[in-house]
């Protein structure tokens, strides 16, 4: 039985616009229940110190105030995490980072909770901190946590770079520097916890990651998973920001509900959200490159160190995806590289739309420029000379059996932009006017989905009723990104039904199995093939039941145009409602649920290579940009940027995740940088840490390339990330080509421009 | 924060309160600076009078070669006003850069003043305009010069008994040029980081007078007295211009905070004042 | 010190006794069920509070509650009677949104500037909505929208 899949490849209206346009979605801040309190967090009042005391009573006195708990207030495990359990909801006997809770109060109204935090006494012993990460990896360096400030160490190897460096003409070696930067959705993090009759705990509020914060809540409130739910509001943005710092919240709102049985509302303001919720990485990286003078690469030598903060959070996976990544889309025979991830008294870092890629991307693709301008080469030529191509084999030993498209997409958007004429022509131009034109690209290669991380698996349920509408479930997360519409166009084409005859019903941890998180840019190829798999059955279900009616066997029967039909024969048809009854009344269960689970891939963790991703997708994005170099102001005129998706099963949803990945990267390359001092925040609201407007983001060229895939649902793989990993350093490079200056370090802001430095700060303290 | 809140229904009322004493009353306009310091803690004030009710407040009006700005006109009208346009363009230019089109729908230009932030974008363009500020009191009205009513850091000469009403300058004249530049780090929303304006009377080519203010770059709004006595007398030849630059540099003597570095601030002053004067040689 | 304010909001003669240190964002939000306006910085950094007063854009979050006592107070909800508004029309059409926490506001700053301007251009446009932050976007699509609805009036 076969589906009708015309609505694969359209841009049918969201699901979700209506409510989104009128404002009647529903976000975390607008929920309210009967007797609800607001708590408010005591936050730690240095970066590292040891808690001596804590008096609560004054605060408890307060009129209005239901309780206050501290860490001996928890009933489970006094931390969490998904990879070392070392995150502390509420601190115990240390504070590692000014975003560290001591005390959590609630209270009838924030304002009283607000009052009753500051009338709690915390007496501490502070401890010295360590606020750069190759600080924190000295021998006498502070110690953050009890086995030490080393998370992680990961390395590839592949030959011997020994051999590589001897080989080389030339040995080139940079250093450069990104920054900690922050997600800025703009909806900071809310939950409302309350206690359902039968006793089960329910967190509903803007999650990005269901299971990961039932797993969490459950540990440290000493529950059973089945006595959790985590139920998803509708999300303001997350970019992979709402995981771990939900799940401290959802700890610390759902503990004041199991001591006070009533609903509490716990919200971040910017200013918590800015000191409390984890950042992207900042990395040190330090790169050695061996090449001919033919411009063939011999051999790269990488050692990077990136600042974890206070809590491992994803640094162990963040920093083996730029392992797995650090060399970029390029044939190298000869690699040694090595990332450390260090504990600091900073802010902790975890997962950014990028995940430990648009670090080493800025890095090795402002390299390949710099290389290219040592050989006389042009930097897109150099590029296609050692790019990755079909069946080569990747820095950690991988041999690629996918369509590798790097070359492509460099060829489709150089050609798009006017590369060689633009190449040409704007140094020429420069030299008579004050703002210099500047064109750069950069081009990478990303692994799909978790990979080598872990199992990669998830489930959907389909449910057909009685009058032919459907109900479609999964445990994955809309975040904005058009997941629920792309999941509602599948079961849409596999049961030949318009897309509004499918309910996509809200994520909540009770109603499905444990999917994984929506992260690593898997929804659409790990989910989209659960969703399809669920549907097909779902289908088959219907066509079994019509089968006899239509007098033709299963296999001749399709699902199109709201009808079960024998395929060829449209007359031969009852209505899809028709069938489902029939079905129902038969007996059969019109409710399938599918499981998916990726394609098999390895990791020797010991040797530092493996197949480290089942599939991989290609990018390319150019910068042409205008610099002021008196003032240092760069405007991006115009991005061309071209993705292979595999294949775009919603256009509309793909270039809008193109212009929204574009768009963050231009802010990661110009503006951004969540400034801190000694484990200070210094950029506290809006204000300081300053995103684009709509007036610093030029023209957005989205270019889809599609080279279908065999283990993507209709030969999809995926868009969210790539988006985001390139932009900065095709700015860089566009930089240098207008103005012969190369900024190795991010952001680049106008004082970096002009004077070539960042700025210093004073230090002030403002908790 | 708790608060009172009283709605003044006329001048004269408002002056009356004023005159009552209450130190911890605070004046409220547009808000939009008033009430972040609000959440931020670093004010608590017991009672805020409202007079956005006051129509004496209100209004841009030309008479005898002098304009008066209502306190109470808010930034977007000034930077949609044909009037001004022709006739004050540096302020014109300074209040289209405030904050966001919301911002300035609801921030005022006497708001703007009182606050006294050093980087409040209108107020290098009121110095180079020249104008003076109406202080009026129960007790009777002052008339201060705007470089004489900021003394520091959101400091100014206003007393508690003190409405600030209005804000007068002479028109810009045939001759008259003028501009206002800002730098912020973002294109839009941004807070400067310096800015310069300037207003010059210019005949058969050369500068007969001139009057520079920097924004950001110390405590309060500077002038650069230096450089506009070197530019008095000569025209606007490119080597005078940059002999102008680097003079305004030179003096802009510019503090680092987190927004910039001195350094950065000092070269961009005189660049933004030779970046205004190329386009008026 | 309570004090009973009345206003418009999106048609409808409202009533409603504040503090006077209520912010106007949070009565919309908490006392009167107008949960458009977001939170999203409480210092007129994001624009995600916008409502239009009186037919301007202002910030929700930097006014007092009782400045709005007898004035008029329209949000995305009281866009339109029926349907949508051919804006909110084009938002859906162009993608302009994906987590939608910004689409009130800033279909609001929008509206404003086509009553003001109904043809504006590219830069006018980007300079209208330059107050509304949005982190999802790049804003391409919302101006390519507002641009839209500027191509099919008169």
């Amino acid at each position: 039985m076969n589906s009708n899949p015309s609505i694969i490849g359209t841009s049918p209206k969201r699901v979700d616009a209506r409510e989104k346009v009128t404002g009647s979605a529903r976000y975390g801040q607008d929920l309210r229940m009967d007797g609800m309190l607001f708590a408010r967090v005591k936050h730690a009042e240095y970066p590292h110190a040891r808690i001596r005391s804590i008096k609560t009573a004054r605060a408890k006195r307060l009129k209005g105030v239901a309780a206050v708990v501290t860490a001996a207030d928890i009933p489970g495990n006094p931390a969490f995490g998904a990879i070392i359990i070392d995150n502390q909801p509420i601190a115990g006997d240390k504070v590692r980072y000014l975003g560290d809770a001591v005390a959590v109060v609630a209270a009838e109204t924030e304002a009283i909770a607000e009052r009753a935090v500051d009338l709690i006494e915390v007496k501490y012993e502070e401890l010295p901190g360590v606020f750069d990460p190759r600080e924190a990896l000295k021998p006498d360096a502070p110690r953050i946590h009890e086995k030490g400030n080393l998370i992680v160490h990961h390395k590839t190897r592949k030959g011997d770079v020994g051999v590589g460096f001897g080989e080389a003409d030339r040995i080139i070696e940079r250093s450069y520097s990104t920054q900690r930067v922050e997600h800025a959705y703009i909806e900071t993090e809310v939950v409302v916890a309350y206690l359902d009759p039968d006793g089960t705990l329910v967190i509903k509020g803007s999650h990005q990651n269901l299971f990961n914060i039932r797993s969490a809540v459950a540990g440290v409130l000493g529950l059973p998973l089945s006595k959790v739910r985590i139920i998803q509001a509708s999300l303001g943005g997350s970019f992979g920001g709402k995981d771990d710092c939900m799940a401290v919240l959802g700890c610390r709102a759902g503990l004041l509900s199991l001591k006070t049985a009533r609903p509490i509302m716990l919200s971040n303001s910017r200013e918590d959200s800015l000191v409390e919720s984890y950042k992207r990485h900042p990395y040190f990286l330090d790169y050695k490159v061996g090449v001919k003078d033919d411009g063939t690469i011999t051999a790269m030598e990488i050692n990077i160190v990136a600042d974890g903060g206070a809590y491992a959070s994803m640094t162990q996976f963040v920093t083996w995806r730029s392992v797995v990544h650090a060399t970029g889309p390029y044939r190298v025979p000869h690699v040694k590289t090595d990332i450390y991830g260090a504990y600091t008294n900073n802010t902790y870092t975890g997962a950014f739309r990028g995940f430990g890629s648009p670090q080493i991307t800025f890095a090795y693709e402002s390299l390949m420029d710099e290389i290219a301008g040592e050989l006389g080469m042009d930097p897109l030529q150099f590029r296609l000379k050692n790019v990755l191509r079909d069946n080569d084999v990747t820095a950690t030993g991988q041999k690629l059996d996918h369509t590798v498209s790097v070359g492509e997409a460099l060829e489709v958007t150089t050609r798009a932009a006017g590369w060689d004429e633009k190449r040409k022509k704007f140094p020429e131009e420069n030299a008579g006017r004050i703002m210099k034109r500047g064109i750069g690209l950069a081009c990478s290669y990303r692994g799909v989905a978790l990979g080598a991380e872990g199992v990669d698996a998830t489930g959907a349920i389909v449910r057909i009723h009685s009058d032919g509408s459907v109900d479609l479930t999964t445990g994955l997360s809309e975040m904005g990104q058009g997941l629920k519409t792309i999941f509602s166009q599948i079961v849409a084409a596999e049961l030949g039904l318009p897309i509004e005859k499918i309910q996509y019903r809200e994520t909540d941890t009770s109603t499905i199995t444990d999917g994984g998180p929506t992260v690593a840019s898997r929804s659409t190829i790990i989910g989209g093939s659960a969703v399809r798999k669920a549907a097909i059955a779902a289908r088959e279900k219907l066509g079994a039941a019509a089968a006899e009616k239509l007098g033709a066997p299963p296999a001749k029967i399709i699902a199109s145009d709201e009808k079960i039909m024998v395929k060829g024969d449209p007359v031969r048809a009852v209505s899809f409602r028709e069938a489902a009854t029939m079905a129902l009344d038969a007996g059969m269960n019109l409710s399938s649920f599918a499981w998916h689970v990726s394609p098999p891939i390895w990791w020797n963790e010991e040797e530092g290579r493996g197949d480290a991703y089942f599939t991989y997708v290609y990018g390319c994005q150019i910068a042409e940009v205008e610099v002021d170099p008196e003032t240092g102001r760069v405007n991006v005129l115009e991005v061309w940027a071209a993705h292979d998706v595999g294949k775009a099963i919603n256009p509309e949803t793909v270039r809008g995740q193109i212009c929204g990945g574009v768009a963050t990267a231009i802010g990661y390359g110009l503006l951004e940088e969540v400034e801190m001092v000694d484990g200070v925040t210094k950029t506290m609201n809006l204000d300081e840490y300053l995103i684009p407007t709509a007036m610093d983001v030029g023209k957005i060229h989205a270019i889809i390339l599609e080279n279908e895939d065999k283990y993507g649902p209709y030969g999809a793989k995926c868009v969210a990330e790539p988006t985001a990993e390139l932009c900065a350093a095709a700015i860089a490079n566009a930089v240098c080509h207008a103005t012969g200056k190369r900024i190795r370090d991010l952001p680049l802001n106008l004082e970096r421009i002009v004077l070539g430095h960042k700025l210093v700060k004073k230090k002030r303290r403002v908790r | 924060m708790k608060f009172n809140y009283r709605r003044a229904g006329s001048l004269k009322e408002a002056l009356e309160i004023l005159s009552e004493g209450d130190e911890s009353l605070k004046i409220l306009a547009g808000g939009t600076d008033l009430l972040v310091m609000i959440q931020d803690k670093l004010i608590s004030p017991g009672v805020l009078l409202d007079i956005n009710g006051l129509e004496e407040l209100k209004g841009i009006e030309e008479s005898n070669g002098r304009i008066r700005l209502g306190a109470l006109v808010s930034h977007g009208q000034i930077a949609a006003d044909k009037l001004l346009r022709e006739k004050a363009l540096p302020l014109v230019e300074s209040c289209g850069e405030v904050g966001s089109p919301q911002i300035r729908n609801r921030g005022t230009i006497g708001g703007n003043l009182v606050m006294a932030s050093p980087s409040g974008d209108s107020i290098p363009a009121l110095y180079v305009l020249g104008a003076e500020v109406s202080l009026k009191s129960r007790d009777g009205e002052r008339v201060i010069p705007i470089e004489d009513f900021f003394t520091g850091v959101k400091k100014c000469v206003i007393r508690p008994d003190e409405l600030l009403i209005s804000i007068t300058f002479p028109a810009l004249g045939p001759d008259d040029r003028g501009f206002f530049k800002k730098l912020g780090q973002r294109k839009a929303l941004a807070i400067s980081k310096v800015s310069t304006a300037a207003v010059l009377t210019l005949r058969a080519g050369v500068v007969v007078s001139i009057r520079i203010a920097l924004g950001a770059v110390g405590t309060t709004v500077l002038r650069a007295p230096r450089t506009e006595a070197f530019l008095t007398g000569k025209s606007l030849a490119p080597e005078v211009i940059t002999e102008a630059a680097r003079l305004c540099a030179e003096e802009s003597r510019a503090i680092t905070d987190i927004r910039s570095t001195g350094a950065y601030r000092d070269e961009m002053a005189g660049l933004l004042l030779a970046r205004g004067l190329e386009k008026l040689a | 010190m309570k004090k009973m304010i009345t206003f418009t909001i999106n048609g409808e003669l409202r009533s409603v006794e504040v503090e006077p240190n209520d912010i106007l964002l949070h009565i919309l939000r908490d006392k009167l069920g107008v949960t458009s306006p977001k939170i999203g910085c409480e210092r007129g950094d994001c624009g995600t509070c916008t409502i239009l007063l009186n037919g301007k854009s202002v910030r929700s979050c930097l006014m007092l509650a009782v400045e709005a006592d007898g004035q008029e107070i329209i949000t995305v909800e009281g866009l339109s009677d029926d349907g949508l508004t051919p804006l909110q029309d084009a938002f859906i059409k162009h993608n302009s949104f994906q987590c939608g926490f910004c689409a009130p506001g800033m279909i609001l700053a929008a509206t404003e500037l086509l009553e003001k301007n109904p043809h504006p251009t590219k830069g006018e446009v980007k300079e209208a909505i330059a107050g509304n932050l949005c982190r999802c976007t790049g804003y391409e699509p919302i101006i390519e929208a507002v641009l839209d609805v500027s191509s099919q009036s008169n």
